[in-house]
């Protein structure tokens, strides 16, 4: 349409501007990527650690077992359910474990805390954050790819606490599922450090089936069952094809629910980086106003001979919103121009900010990770383009209006 | 001369209206809004700073030496009793705590949990762990078995008030401790140590239950003036009381809390020059823009015997007048919105209780306002703004008469 060229050829006649304003539109890609993008990764690298401290992104638990966990609210077929979660659509892996409390000793003293059942073979480092902060020893599995029945994998700090090495002897007690007080000896095998003092002094990892005699809580049961799949956002459908594929009698929950201090930090900053990215929006979009309303007001005699001979004020609204259409989509190549090798460093490479701090961060029982790094969830890749593309359309409509409502005579008259 | 020029740079900004409000508009928007993000973070960091330092760490404590890398049952400072008899002497408030491991079991399940024995009515004179009871009631004289338990204790062990407790353990003699204890009371959510673990009993009840008969693992110290107050002279008088053993104010204690504080201003600093970006990039262009447009205006000014410096003083002032405005609404609303909502917004119908550092906060944001955090924003404004005219009034100050009256 004409329209369409005559705004594509106005555009090119103050060049200066044009790209003024279009750098703009790209400042403010760029500024939404990487703060959103930055924030999405720690998202998915926090939620990602405490999801494989225990719980999964979705866990599969008896009824009641998240209000009032016990061990003997328990899924006695575990195994199989496992088998049906993991066909679930967008399921990464199924982990069945048992999650129980106990009392660690050694001669000389005594410290309480989490025991964790868990199966080497399937535990694996990018399954298991104490597996894969191994500091000394190995995970439960013998050099010919056997479970070591008799082992442990003990925090650091109990380790210290306790005067643990690789090899001594560690008395754990707990109570199985009759409410009876049980007791078993286990060697230390391997010693972990997350970096979160509670977690490193008070956790116990011990083979699922040695767990599941000594508890007796028969051959395939487990209270839990954590499921990952690939990102923290997905963890809602996850949860309702699981859900359907596991069946009644059982409660799914997501990370959200089961660990509601992530999911309040995650909530929280959320809601605080959008908000700040909306400000810088809007000082944004004035920009963009101001220089479309000067184009507009410096064109004023020319608009008025359109005006005059017989041009509708409705189009001449349409010519100035079409040329805010054009930066913007000028402004979104080049943002993307812009954005793409930035992105892609922070994603391969990130900043290092570690040496800012002297302490470590911890939110949500997890340990903040203090390099910068860059991570878009499918959504983003939609949001930001078109909130950009809204904003600097918003931004003409001032310009635009003030366009339609020239009056012929009056801007005829003005001097140039 | 200048109160003249300033004159000028006032009608020239009210020529354009629209342009002068839209950029004095993204200015003031930029700066309340720092203002008020400013005024939540730090009510939120000094929210954390006195929950933290109010439940449980106080202002110093006092440890044996070697305790706080190994807390072990035998390592007690055993004349815990005349040092606290010293601190009071000294005018401030000082309680012993004990620390001990057992499993607690109720009705088939079990936990493993951490006795903290505490002088029930001194532990009052230097924390608040007593107004943290969510159900039930704080300890009592009269009630020697009772205690009261973190939260996620009686989550774990399905208790409730009035349940009974036995907890087992090992004593500090050797032997085998057991005993039966009710429970008194639940506490909110106060640390992840405590809502975790935590299972707080009268100091009389620990010492018979684990067989230490006397000293104590920890006395905490907290000043007479209240948690805000400087600590140097808690230290002071920790010092000369503690003997050989380690002293330690709240900023050792709970290095992550003092590092938030220490770095609060850089992470403020850097979302300001990240909105400040933006504002500069508007006003440098709304300037360049109205200089352009005027270059005639100027050549004619300066072929009438205005000098180079006094143009660009204009060019500067119309700057400074629009940042001067927008300091103005930037105050006024920044500060609006912080007292606005002095009371807290609060979160916790939508979001639960948030952890950081092993310090559990409940989502009720609460701006404070203090003079750096209101000032601070409007005076980097002005400074931005002004350097943001700076090449502008400088393409208007050297402007040649004869090309400028030309139109070129």
């Amino acid at each position: 349409m004409d329209l369409v060229r005559l705004s594509w050829r106005n555009l090119w006649r103050s060049k200066r501007r044009t790209l003024i304003t279009s750098l703009s539109v790209a400042g403010a890609v760029w500024m939404a990527t990487t703060f959103l993008g930055i924030a999405e990764w720690a998202y998915n690298d926090m939620v990602g650690k405490s999801a494989t401290m225990g719980f999964g992104h979705v866990s599969v638990a008896a009824p009641g077992y998240n209000d009032d966990p016990s061990i003997s609210k328990r899924i006695a077929n575990a195994e199989s359910m496992a088998k049906a979660a993991s066909a679930a659509r967008g399921v990464q892996a199924v982990v069945p474990r048992v999650v129980g409390q106990g009392l660690f000793a050694t001669a000389r003293k005594t410290t309480g805390g989490l025991l964790l059942g868990i199966d080497p073979k399937r535990d694996t480092a990018e399954r298991n954050l104490f597996v894969k902060k191994l500091e000394q020893g190995t995970a439960l599995l013998g050099k010919d790819g056997k479970v070591d029945d008799g082992g442990c994998i003990i925090g650091a700090r109990m380790a210290k606490t306790l005067q643990l090495e690789l090899g001594s002897k560690l008395v754990w007690t707990a109570t199985d599922v009759e409410g009876e007080i049980v007791s078993e000896v286990a060697r230390v095998r391997g010693i972990f450090q997350t970096g979160v003092a509670e977690v490193d002094m008070g956790t116990v990892l011990l083979p699922i089936d040695k767990a599941r005699r000594v508890l007796k809580l028969g051959p395939e049961a487990a209270t839990i069952l954590a499921v990952f799949n690939h990102e923290h956002r997905a963890s809602a459908a996850v949860r309702d094809a699981v859900s359907k594929a596991v069946g009644p009698g059982v409660e799914v929950k997501t990370w959200q629910q089961t660990q509601p201090a992530m999911a309040s930090y995650v909530q929280v900053d959320r809601a605080s980086n959008e908000i700040f990215q909306l400000l810088i929006g809007l000082v944004v979009a004035a920009g963009i106003l101001n220089t479309m309303l000067m184009g507009v007001l410096e064109r004023r005699r020319e608009l008025g001979v359109l005006l005059a001979i017989g041009m509708r004020p409705r189009r001449l609204f349409a010519l100035v919103i079409l040329e805010s259409v054009w930066v913007g989509l000028l402004g979104l190549v080049l943002g993307g121009l812009l954005v793409l090798p930035w992105a892609y460093f922070l994603y391969s490479t990130g900043i290092d900010l570690s040496g800012m701090m002297t302490e470590q961060l911890e939110v949500g029982g997890v340990v903040f990770d203090m390099t910068l790094h860059l991570r878009l969830a499918d959504a983003h890749y939609f949001v930001i383009p078109f909130a950009v593309f809204c904003l600097t359309i918003g931004a003409a409509l001032y310009p635009a209006l003030k366009a339609a409502r020239l009056e012929p005579i009056e801007s005829l008259r003005v001097l140039d | 001369m200048y109160g003249r020029l300033l004159k000028l740079a006032a009608r020239n900004v009210s020529r354009k209206p629209m342009r002068s409000l839209v950029t004095s508009g993204a200015m003031a928007l930029a700066a309340a809004v720092m203002i008020f993000f400013g005024a939540i973070m730090i009510g939120y960091i000094e929210h954390m700073k006195t929950s933290a330092l109010a439940m449980e760490t106080a202002h110093v404590q006092i440890h044996a030496k070697g305790y706080r890398d190994e807390p072990d049952l035998h390592t007690l400072m055993r004349d815990s009793g005349k040092i606290i008899e010293k601190l009071r002497e000294s005018g401030v408030s000082a309680t012993e705590r004990l620390y001990g491991f057992a499993l607690a079991a109720h009705d088939k399940q079990s936990a493993g949990v951490m006795l903290r024995g505490i002088d029930a009515e001194h532990e009052k004179n230097v924390t608040l762990l007593h107004t943290a009871v969510g159900q039930g009631k704080w300890l009592d004289e009269s009630d020697p078995r009772g205690v009261v338990v973190g939260k996620k204790v009686a989550r774990r062990l399905g208790l409730k008030v009035g349940d009974e407790l036995i907890v087992v353990s090992q004593a500090a003699d050797g032997a085998t401790a057991d005993d039966l204890l009710t429970v008194r009371g639940i506490f909110r959510g106060v640390s992840a140590r405590l809502d975790a673990a935590g299972v707080v009993m009268r100091q009389q009840a620990f010492r018979e239950l684990l067989a230490v008969h006397e000293g104590s693992h920890e006395i905490a110290i907290r000043s007479t003036a209240g948690f805000d107050a400087p600590i140097t002279n808690v230290v002071e008088a920790a010092k000369a009381a503690a003997g050989k053993h380690e002293v330690l104010g709240w900023p050792k204690l709970q290095p992550a809390l003092a590092e938030m504080l220490r770095t609060s201003d850089a992470q403020l600093g850097f979302m300001l020059f990240i909105a400040y970006l933006a504002v500069v990039t508007v006003v440098f262009n709304a300037t360049l823009m109205s200089v352009f447009e005027r270059m005639r205006e100027f050549g004619v000014l300066k072929s009438l015997g205005v000098t180079p410096l006094q143009i660009f003083f204009v060019v500067v002032a119309e700057s400074l007048a629009m940042a001067v405005i927008a300091a103005v609404l930037a105050l006024g609303l920044g500060v609006g919105l912080s007292m606005a909502f002095a009371d807290g917004i609060d979160l916790s119908a939508s979001v639960g209780d948030i952890n950081f550092n092993g310090m559990v906060i409940p989502p009720v944001l609460s701006p404070k306002l203090g003079v750096g955090i209101a000032v601070g924003p409007i005076v980097t404004l002005v400074i931005m703004v002004m350097l943001a005219a700076v090449y502008p009034a400088l393409k208007a100050a050297l402007v040649r008469p004869v090309d400028a009256v030309r139109g070129r």
